[in-house]
């Protein structure tokens, strides 16, 4: 079920109003949760409601045996059970097509004659977002900082909690399983945070997101790449790609208040970072917490030089490019990301002593290009296309509609800009204090832009095929 | 994180309610204020028509009949007026006929949901401006055969030339329908911000305001992208002509000028889908049309099957095959000038 369409909104009403109107008991409303958080999964394809189950069933059995191990050498063996079936499930449904047809072209290469087995998996909607949980839950009662969940119905109704399910925050045990086992403090205050944030998020979507993606589609399916093409393009898809996911998961934290919870936020302007190690900071923050804590501390983080750390950055970074996709593409995104945190961490440790010159707006410049030049990487089909693309910059002249291309991402960028600024000088905690009359004014206007744009051009998520 | 091993007891309950919803209910009040009020002010400018006209820049379809509406009714020295189906919009090259001092024409072909009624409104549209003129009805066996219309499309072009404020089928958003939005996108939102095209017209044109553009560069004629794949295709070669073409042909005619000459032209099929007897069927179609028409007959014919890799779809040849087949035509149209 998608956010920004008319079943989940009659979806939303059903279930906020079951939800306030059953049984006020803990148990009764976590059953509840669970169930509808099924159905909604489940709207998008029933088959693999199984699959989301027995994975996350393992790992709700795999977490008791770790805690219940009396030695190492056992809770390390339950640990490696659930690190195998949730990157093994990870690896078959998202990973198989691409690995085979690497091995495929590398065999080639070396002359070596192989019949490629035909796949068709279908790739399961979130399963990048909840096989992660479920991993992080299961090794942070490894490292004994949580206890294992015995409740089935509490532990389940956390993993498929339906807002963030199938496109995150990707949240940690000790952060949202808790507010399925304390007692949740519905303040209004925490209902209107709830509609201000929804009212936000489907702007960026539907508003912004789903303006940019036919803009986008255009440039990136142009057979002969020019320069303004190139790059209106590839901002654009910037803006999409941030407005497309910062919407879902405001949105998804705004259905969450509704009902009492909270979940982390996940992005904080990032386009207003002057670094990129800010960038990282600001952008999908869950997703960087998760690796950082999971692969890149465990790697030695920065503990262990200046070399093993540039290596540790690098290789975090690659695999979160890896993540996002079964591409050369994102790879080299990740890649691409990793290398400049990298530099910049040791230009920042290696710059000479005396440096003191600051350009106004150069940081901001130099990150925004090249978190573009990241995007240029993740967006294109194939690598070939985003050497097209590169080549395209050489290339003057473009059809006769470059103009209005460009004219029409100039909108759309003003659009991720107002957002920004808005949001940074506006953070909920002064937003609350205004007026009922200033807040609804502004509710308002969002409502009537969303209304506008509703149904017009309702694409899915980006990050769903994540 | 502890997790509470207890059997849950009774009383124990989810959430606390804090009292006090009365901000909230401000808030809600405000917000829907400010949604009617918006939509009030935009009712407003309707009804004082402080609101520009709607532009015709929605999608294609909207494009080429506001662009064809303007073109009806502009006064130029075309010689031969092409009305018709898509395969008019897209096979009639206005340039080339225009080559080597052949036929100065324009091509105000719409689309194939259309019915031959609405071709005779905007030929007589075009008569009208021009004072004189040739007509050529340009269809497809397609349109003969099945001859399904399309009320909203038919309305719109109706409007155009009424003097009518026109309604743009808009989003199948009833909300913004009701509250007015849809019209303001309409008269003003697409007036400033360029509307991207989908599909394959999107990836030649780009957006609504170019198609714009190059119909009136084009003097109407557009271009297609796609390439026929006969596989892929569900057309059959069994053609015939609906019952009510004879009282829609009749009533072309009856727009037109006494004295005006007509011709009709029979858009060809790709020879895969083309049945034996193709030739000799469009040949009978041809007789009766031109008598329903009273249109002048041909002295040579016009080709009525062309090989599959002219085409882009059944009914649209690609680009350079449009170039050809119109030169063919120059040479016709010469003959009868």
């Amino acid at each position: 079920m998608i956010f920004s369409t008319n079943p989940f909104l009659l979806f939303f009403v059903a279930v906020t109003l079951l939800y306030w109107l059953v049984s006020r008991r803990a148990s009764h409303r976590n059953l509840l949760l669970f169930a509808v958080s099924l159905f909604f999964y489940g709207w998008w394809d029933w088959r693999f409601v199984g699959l989301l189950l027995v994975t996350g069933g393992l790992d709700y059995y795999v977490a008791q045996r770790i805690e219940d191990s009396i030695d190492d050498r056992g809770r390390r063996r339950w640990l490696w059970i659930s690190l195998a079936s949730n990157l093994g499930a990870l690896g078959f449904f998202k990973y198989a097509g691409f690995f085979i047809d690497s091995a495929s072209v590398l065999l080639t290469k070396m002359g070596i004659s192989w019949s490629r087995p035909m796949l068709e998996i279908v790739l399961p909607a979130g399963i990048s977002f909840y096989t992660f949980q479920a991993l992080g839950y299961a090794i942070d009662v490894y490292r004994k900082q949580i206890r294992a969940e015995r409740d089935p119905i509490r532990y389940f109704a956390f993993l498929t909690f339906f807002p963030q399910l199938v496109a995150g925050p990707i949240e940690r045990a000790s952060f949202l399983m808790t507010q399925f086992v304390e007692p949740r403090r519905v303040s209004q205050a925490l209902v209107q945070q709830g509609v201000w944030l929804m009212a936000w998020g489907f702007f960026m979507k539907v508003v912004i997101a789903d303006y940019l993606a036919p803009l986008v589609d255009l440039a990136f399916g142009s057979v002969a790449p020019w320069r303004m093409g190139v790059i209106a393009g590839t901002l654009a898809f910037g803006g999409q790609i941030y407005c497309d996911f910062a919407g879902y998961s405001t949105i998804a934290r705004g259905v969450a208040n509704t009902m009492g919870f909270e979940l982390s936020p996940n992005f904080a302007q990032p386009y207003l970072s002057s670094s990129i190690q800010e960038f990282w900071r600001r952008w999908h923050q869950t997703l960087s917490t998760w690796f950082r804590d999971y692969v890149y501390i465990p790697l030695g983080g920065d503990r262990a030089g200046d070399t093993r750390t540039f290596f540790n950055v690098v290789a975090t970074f690659t695999l979160a490019g890896l993540w996002h996709g079964a591409s050369w593409t994102f790879v080299l995104w990740g890649l691409w990301h990793g290398l400049a945190l990298g530099f910049y961490r040791l230009w920042q440790r290696f710059r000479p002593a005396g440096w003191k010159i600051r350009i106004p707006g150069l940081g901001w410049l130099v990150t925004m290009a090249v978190v573009a030049l990241g995007w240029l990487f993740f967006r294109a089909r194939s690598l070939d296309q985003a050497l097209a693309m590169l080549r395209g910059l050489g290339v003057p002249d473009g059809p006769a509609w470059g103009g209005s291309l460009v004219t029409a991402v100039a909108w759309g960028l003003a659009g991720v800009a107002v957002v920004d600024v808005f949001q940074r000088r506006c953070p909920w905690s002064r937003v609350k204090d205004w007026s009922p009359m200033v807040r609804g004014a502004i509710q308002g206007v969002l409502l009537v832009l969303i209304i506008s744009r509703w149904g017009k051009t309702a694409s899915s998520f980006i990050y769903f095929q994540f | 994180m502890s997790i509470q091993q207890e059997p849950e007891a009774p009383s124990m309950i989810s959430h606390t309610y804090e009292p006090g919803w009365k901000q909230a209910g401000l808030l809600g009040v405000w917000t829907v204020v400010t949604v009617l009020t918006v939509a009030a002010m935009l009712r407003a400018g309707l009804v004082m028509k402080a609101l520009p006209p709607a532009s015709l820049r929605q999608d294609p379809d909207s494009v080429i009949l506001g662009t064809k509406g303007k073109m009806a009714r502009e006064k130029d020295s075309a010689a031969v007026v092409f009305v018709g189906d898509s395969s008019c919009l897209v096979n009639v090259d206005m340039s080339t006929l225009l080559e080597a001092g052949g036929v100065r024409g324009v091509n105000l072909g719409l689309l194939s949901y259309l019915s031959i009624d609405s071709f005779g409104r905007i030929a007589q549209e075009a008569v009208k401006s021009r004072g004189q003129g040739k007509i050529v009805l340009v269809v497809h066996p397609e349109a003969l055969r099945l001859a399904a219309v399309s009320p909203p499309h038919e309305k719109l072009l109706a409007d155009i030339f009424d003097d009518k404020p026109v309604e743009i089928w808009g989003s199948p958003n009833p909300v913004a329908r009701i509250l007015g939005f849809d019209e303001f996108r309409d008269r003003v939102g697409n007036r400033i911000i360029p509307e991207p095209l989908r599909g394959a017209f999107g990836a030649h044109y780009g957006f609504s305001i170019d198609l714009e553009k190059e119909l009136l560069q084009s003097r109407g004629t557009m271009q297609e992208a796609r390439t026929f794949n006969a596989n892929g295709e569900t057309a059959s070669g069994e053609y015939r002509l609906a019952t009510r073409i004879e009282s829609e042909c009749r009533g072309f005619r009856g727009r037109l000028p006494v004295g005006t000459r007509a011709r009709i032209i029979i858009s060809p099929v790709p020879a895969s889908i083309a049945r034996k007897n193709h030739e000799s069927q469009m040949d009978e179609f041809q007789a009766r049309l031109e008598s329903w028409l009273g249109a002048d007959p041909w002295a040579s014919k016009m080709p009525a099957v062309l090989p599959d890799t002219e085409f882009a779809t059944v009914t649209h040849l690609l680009p350079e095959a449009s170039i050809k087949y119109s030169r063919v035509l120059r040479e016709r149209l010469i003959e009868w000038q």
